[in-house]
């Protein structure tokens, strides 16, 4: 303002106050267009995805002039569990895996399966054994229990059982969750569709979100695993390694770390307590957190919004598995077959 | 569109800031100089309500779906896929019948409303006659006749999507609706059709057989990895239920007679008259002619496993009007009050209150 010009009046003041307030705004908003947290819609109950970025999934279909992507599964294994496409010459399935949606490889190509891939590493060791999938999406430890009982019902018989455990295969209380479980939504969430118009309402959401995630939905995991359901639920575990044995078979527990912050790791008490009452009770189990978290638990997503194990998180699974079997020599009893 | 948003409300915001600038430094708020900042902001306010979410970093941002449709209370246990075969539907009370396998049942009052709880049927709430689930599908038999199908079958449906039904069975690949002529459709995986020159008044599926009631009374079973788990007896019989390798049927008299598979006595029923069979996984339970529950077949490996489970075989008392065995032993079934109550398996505890 030169010296010539008048003072602005108050309706001016306020008028610049409001573009002021208008343009920061709008500057907040172009900054977190830029740089803020993406956008996705979690659409993982049917694992399909609107983007590939990393070029592994093929194209499912088109909807509304919109490509999905996805691993088309192939889960003819009795009620359910995983198979492929051509399952001609595969060596007798001597062990049977067992577990949830992440054993069963949702968004990876069977083939990349982590008992896939164990029956691979098995093959090249000269143990012709393969592993028959038989995990079914959303199985917890009573239906995979149960499960087993099914596939042995024929008289079936398997010389080693190999059990996925997820974090939420105790019995998670959903009650306590909104939002996500860390791993996808939970029904009866509302899609907000602010979220995908403003990048700055997508952060402050975003934000909320995540301090929800790590606040209730870590105390509803942590919960799981105390008091009477940890005691009843590693009762009916060590049932289920009796009954393998009774069987004439050997169980071994895997269990998979959730994906999720690996730098601060809200559940490290969860895999302690499981290794202790394994210990305790003689069950075989691995604690996959120490094989997985060296990667970034990002990196080992399927999808942004779908944090299942990306193929190589299976092959560091099965791995680690094949490492475990050998160092414990229980593959003894596959090579005499 | 996303790249679009994002030119506009760059140059809105722009202008907006431009316009606001210039407004203030060059001699006051008139029209002339507030122009450039109304265009500004109008060009901003199209950027944001362009259909797709825009801003660079939301390029790959879906448009939001639509809500899902409101679905009835339901236990909430999270995406899976679905599993089992269909269980026979029940013929007491008119109207109403129950469905149920591993992670989910649904049931209808007589009026036809379906109640579906555990995993969520994706059912529109249209009025339904029964429900016929598959393993990653199912079907509905509205009470129009239409059947209304989801999941992996419902791909290769083709025109039976315009084709009334009287009746509906899902085996864990396929699927098939009955016509009022008697004839079948299928559609989904695997599909096998009956013997020909057979008309049929009912038909239920097991994990790959499928079965169907003639109008003569005999039943007929065809798709069988076994061909002896489809060589049924010689009626006549007024009601058939496709387990997963066994089939049940009733005779004229009320005695059930059951074949297949039978490594947990599933086809074994005790000699008691019944009015309604349902086959499951690998248990098969009844209503008798007095109302109440009766199963057999469940697995003695299992009593061990759940020691603190009501035995899977011993369904609860009262007075019954359908019956449903599912997966993994569990089972349903419709109170004559209409409540539907599930035991055995896992889930006894998750009917809707």
């Amino acid at each position: 303002m030169t010296q010539n010009q008048k003072p602005l009046t108050a309706r001016e003041k306020v008028l610049a106050f409001v573009f002021f307030l208008v343009g920061t705004s709008l500057l907040v908003e172009v900054g977190f267009r830029l740089f803020g947290p993406k956008y996705y819609h979690f659409n993982n109950m049917f694992a399909e995805y609107t983007t590939n970025p990393r070029g592994y999934f093929d194209t499912l279909y088109e909807k509304d002039g919109q490509a999905l992507y996805g691993i088309k599964m192939n889960t003819a294994v009795g009620v359910g569990g995983r198979r492929g496409v051509d399952m001609r010459g595969r060596p007798t399935e001597k062990i049977l895996g067992l577990g949830d949606s992440q054993a069963q490889g949702q968004g990876v190509r069977f083939k990349d399966t982590m008992y896939e891939q164990l029956s691979d590493t098995l093959s090249n060791s000269g143990i012709t054994a393969s592993v028959r999938n038989a995990s079914v999406s959303g199985y917890d430890l009573d239906e995979i229990v149960s499960r087993y009982a099914y596939e042995t019902s024929t008289g079936a018989q398997y010389d080693l059982v190999l059990y996925a455990m997820v974090l939420d295969d105790y019995g998670l209380n959903r009650d306590e969750i909104e939002g996500l479980d860390f791993i996808q939504y939970q029904p009866g969430y509302t899609f907000d569709p602010w979220r995908a118009r403003s990048a700055a309402w997508n952060f402050v959401a975003h934000t909320a979100e995540q301090l929800a995630l790590s606040k209730d939905t870590s105390r509803a995991y942590l919960n799981s695993f105390r008091g009477k359901n940890l005691e009843a639920k590693t009762e009916q575990l060590t049932r289920l390694a009796q009954q393998v044995s009774n069987d004439g078979g050997t169980l071994v527990v895997m269990v998979l770390p959730l994906l999720y912050d690996f730098e601060n790791y809200p559940f490290g008490e969860i895999h302690q307590t499981l290794v202790n009452s394994a210990s305790e009770n003689n069950i075989h189990l691995i604690d996959l957190l120490p094989v997985l978290n060296t990667e970034q638990a990002q990196d080992l997503w399927v999808h942004p919004t779908d944090h299942h194990p990306n193929e190589r998180a299976h092959k560091m699974v099965a791995d680690a598995v094949h490492q475990y079997l050998e160092t414990q020599q229980l593959t003894e009893s596959l090579k005499n077959h | 569109m996303a790249l679009l948003s994002m030119l506009l409300f760059i140059l809105g915001a722009g202008g907006l800031l431009l316009g606001g600038g210039w407004t203030l430094f060059s001699g006051g708020p008139t029209l002339a100089n507030l122009k450039p900042a109304l265009a500004g902001l109008v060009m901003v306010v199209i950027a944001w309500l362009l259909p797709v979410g825009g801003g660079l970093n939301m390029a790959d941002a879906p448009a939001p779906p639509p809500p899902p449709p409101p679905q009835p209370p339901l236990h909430q246990e999270g995406a899976v896929p679905i599993n089992h075969h269909e269980p026979q539907r029940k013929q007491l009370s008119s109207g109403m019948s129950i469905s149920v396998r591993l992670r989910s049942a649904c049931s209808t009052d007589a009026t036809g409303t379906p109640t579906c709880w555990g995993e969520p049927a994706p059912l529109t709430g249209q009025a339904i006659k029964r429900v016929a689930f598959g393993r990653d599908h199912g079907c509905a038999l509205l009470t129009t006749g239409e059947a209304e199908c989801w999941g992996s079958a419902e791909e290769s449906r083709g025109d039976t999507r315009n084709q009334p039904f009287v009746d509906i069975s899902s085996t864990l690949e396929n699927s098939c609706g009955l016509t009022a002529q008697g004839a079948l459709r299928c559609w989904g995986e695997k599909t096998v059709l009956p013997p020909p020159n057979h008309r049929f008044r009912s038909l239920t599926g097991g994990a790959q057989h499928t079965c169907g009631l003639t109008d003569r009374g005999e039943v007929l079973c065809w798709g069988c990895e076994n061909p002896k788990d489809c060589a049924a007896p010689q009626g006549p019989f007024t009601q058939v239920s496709a387990g997963h390798n066994h089939t049940c049927a009733l005779q004229t008299n009320g005695a059930a007679q059951c074949w297949g598979s039978n490594d947990s006595g599933q086809s074994t029923p005790p000699n008691i008259a019944f009015q309604q069979l349902s086959s499951g996984w690998s248990h098969t339970c009844g209503i008798d002619i007095r109302g109440q529950l009766h199963c057999w077949g469940c697995d003695t490996k299992l009593s061990k496993l759940f020691p603190d489970s009501p035995n899977h075989c011993s369904p609860p008392d009262g007075q019954f009007s359908a019956v449903a065995a599912g997966d993994l032993w569990n089972s349903c079934a419709l109170h004559t009050n209409g409540k539907a109550i599930c035991w055995g398996g896992l889930r006894r505890e998750k009917e809707p209150q």
